[in-house]
């Protein structure tokens, strides 16, 4: 093994049972197979599967690998392999150096104890000795800001005050290797500023990192290799760009595929007595081709089609996006016809709403979508579809921004060329994702 | 995964670890309360209290004992609260230290290190109010150093006992509950307050391993010669041996419970 590698992680398999009463006495069992010295098989039990299934790394010092896939598809039971949180069932991991595992931001930290008596907590579970403990004790409240606070009971800090403590004792500990969890869209924007700026100084110190996050363009900034799993295996292995464009194919395909099987679901619905308007199907329309995903900047639509069992009272149509990939769980829009349009009086029978939208403003990444119909002063909910997954793809004109902006350049006296005069570097001023 | 350190190497390391971060939460535990160190000793007041009544009204009879029938009481019950918190301990520390044992990966033995010290904290206080007590009642001599032997033999066989059966009470929440029922009622299957002559009873409170700590603790208070020396001996070599073993079952089963924790089960 070469002295650079700080983990080596080769054939790593975890297999979980779905059944929760199962696991308990598929645990005694294991227990029982430990103390006689058998070891895993990679035989799955019934309700057992692979979490991580064969599954190799090597993190060098100094380089990063993100890690991406779905929800359920294994990142953080494979980043608790690697932290040593779990006991792979096959394969190995070798880790060099000290792991500041990110997914343990504030570990053991009491309410009843003081900021400062948590931060000896917090060092001693993460293996920095007493001694050292008391050195960097200082730097540690500098870095939080909490020098007012520090003595009182953590009990009484606010999470954002707790996140940083826990982020400040982290990144004390002098570690070679950072193990990254989603853990940039912790706290208010400063401290994000804060926590992004010291992982790049960290790394320029040499320290390698092991990044998971649903955010492609954070993946993308500050990995050199990407790993792509899906249903616990790695699908691929390779330079952050490549393996992030066939992520993102892979992302589209499935919601445009979970979208139409939605679609049929709702056309097949059996009708339900007392529902007056009901949500028969809805599909997104991108630059007017249908079962598209939305591009950020391009025009999208979303048709959707109603049936009303008698002429209805006004109702609503309304839309509501939610981000999963930025800032997760944060509402991003909320699209209602009756405050943008007018109430929609709709005839028995068939009908079509579309929300036209002559660009789309979101930024590339996925949205969950819930659709409801509602009348009446208070909205009264008549029918609601909920879980529609929106990728949004990058058209060009999104990435790096929070928002689209729809523009226009004018330059009557300056003559515009295709590509500038000389390449050397970098776009300038690149947005912080975190 | 971090370095696996030699059995010593990590049990001294485990050790460190434990003692700091049981100076860092001393006094936790009891910050809410206004009478603290009263609660270690208040069980075994109370139950002294009823049990000096119903030997009163003649409803049990406490048999032959050294010392007087308050303090055999007293010193008996406190040492089977030392014993039934040492069967607990190791239990208690992981479900207390669930949230990090998931999130962070050290000394797994250190979780039930640190609240073992808590316990061993609780169990001098309750053997200095014992001395102190004896002291009082005129119990002045040689004989007294054998007292804290017993009280160490109760903490020692408890957290064995409890170390073999914390991975299954982790997993099974029934055999916690009948785990508690045991401890809360198993005084009643001491000599503690009364001593059963003849028949299944008696053999049952015999069969009891506090029992002989219970009897070697109240003649060792009264000056009187032991008289089970080696089985107060070999119960004392027991629970370290069990204690050394525990550990080593605790350290086989730690991955397996606490991948059970991450999925969202006890």
């Amino acid at each position: 093994m070469a002295d650079d590698v700080v983990i080596e992680a080769r054939g790593l398999g975890k297999k979980f049972a779905r059944s929760l009463k199962r696991s308990f006495v598929y645990g005694a069992r294991d227990l029982g197979r430990a103390l006689l010295g058998r070891r895993d098989d990679d035989r799955l039990r019934p309700t057992e599967f692979w979490a991580v299934r064969d599954v190799s790394l090597t993190l060098r010092r100094g380089r990063s690998i993100g890690i991406v896939g779905h929800n359920g598809s294994g990142k953080t039971t494979l980043l608790r392999m690697v932290c040593g949180i779990l006991r792979p069932n096959l394969g190995e991991v070798a880790v060099h150096g000290r792991i500041a595992p990110m997914l343990a931001l504030g570990a053991g930290f009491k309410p009843v104890l003081s900021g400062r008596q948590n931060v000896f907590l917090n060092l001693a579970l993460l293996g920095v000795s007493e001694r050292e403990a008391r050195r960097r004790l200082p730097a540690i409240v500098d870095y939080a800001e909490l020098h007012d606070a520090i003595d009182a009971p953590l009990g009484t800090y606010s999470s954002g005050m707790q996140a940083r403590l826990g982020f400040a004792c982290a990144v004390h500990t002098e570690p070679s290797i950072l193990v990254v969890d989603e853990v940039l869209s912790v706290g208010d924007a400063r401290f994000r500023v804060k926590c992004r700026n010291t992982i790049n100084e960290l790394r320029r110190n040499g320290c390698a990192l092991l990044l998971v996050s649903h955010s492609p363009v954070l993946v993308e900034t500050l990995s050199d290799e990407c790993l792509y799993l899906q249903g616990g295996k790695a699908v691929a292995l390779g330079p952050a760009g490549e393996v992030l464009r066939r992520y993102a194919a892979d992302d589209a395909a499935q919601a445009a595929a979970g979208n139409a099987a939605k679609a049929a679901a709702l056309r097949e619905r059996a009708p339900e007595p007392g529902r007056r308007v009901a949500v028969r199907g809805l599909e997104l329309r991108s630059d007017g081709r249908s079962g598209a995903n939305w591009a950020t900047g391009a025009p999208g639509e979303l048709v959707v089609a109603l049936r009303a069992t008698a002429a209805t009272e006004p109702v609503s149509v309304n839309v509501l996006l939610v981000d999963l990939v930025h800032q997760v769980g944060e509402t991003v829009q909320l699209l209602m016809s009756s405050r943008d349009h007018g109430w929609l009086r709709l005839p028995a029978g068939d009908s079509e709403v579309t929300l036209a939208l002559p660009h789309v403003g979101l930024r590339p990444g996925a949205y969950r979508l819930k659709l409801s119909v509602s009348s009446g002063a208070l909205h009264d909910i008549l029918d609601v579809v909920d879980d529609v997954r929106v990728v949004v793809t990058d058209g060009g004109a999104g990435a790096n921004a929070a928002y689209f902006q729809p523009r226009a350049w004018r330059s009557p006296t300056a003559s515009v060329v295709a590509a500038p005069p000389a390449a050397d570097g970098d776009e300038p001023g690149q947005a912080d994702e975190g | 995964m971090p370095s696996n350190p030699g059995p010593l190497a990590g049990a001294w390391d485990a050790l460190a670890l434990s003692w700091r971060i049981f100076r860092r939460t001393l006094g936790a535990k009891y910050r809410k309360s206004f009478l603290g160190y009263f609660w270690m000793v208040a069980p075994a007041l109370l139950i002294t209290g009823g049990a000096v009544l119903a030997s009163d009204a003649g409803v049990v009879d406490p048999g032959p004992s050294p010392l007087p029938r308050g303090l055999s009481v007293f010193l008996a019950t406190l040492l089977w609260q030392v014993f039934a918190e040492a069967v607990e301990v190791p239990h208690q520390a992981f479900e207390g230290a669930r949230s990090y044992l998931t999130r962070v990966h050290f000394s797994r033995a250190a979780v039930i290190l640190t609240q073992m010290h808590e316990s061993l904290l609780t169990a001098l206080v309750r053997l200095v109010v014992a001395l102190a007590v004896l002291v009082v009642a005129g119990f002045w001599h040689g004989g007294l150093v054998l007292v804290p032997a017993a009280f160490a033999g109760a903490a020692l066989l408890g957290l064995g006992i409890g170390c073999f059966l914390m991975p299954w009470t982790q997993l099974f929440a029934d055999l916690q509950q009948t785990l508690k029922l045991a401890l809360g009622y198993g005084l009643f299957l001491t000599p503690a307050m009364y001593q059963p002559q003849g028949g299944w009873f008696a053999a049952i409170v015999a069969a009891n391993p506090v029992s002989p700590l219970m009897v070697a603790a109240r003649e060792a208070a009264a000056g009187a010669p032991l008289s089970q020396p080696l089985l107060f001996g070999g119960l004392l070599l027991g629970g370290a041996l069990a204690v050394v073993a525990g550990f080593g079952l605790v350290r086989l089963a730690a991955p397996i419970l606490i991948e059970r924790m991450l999925l969202g089960g006890r």
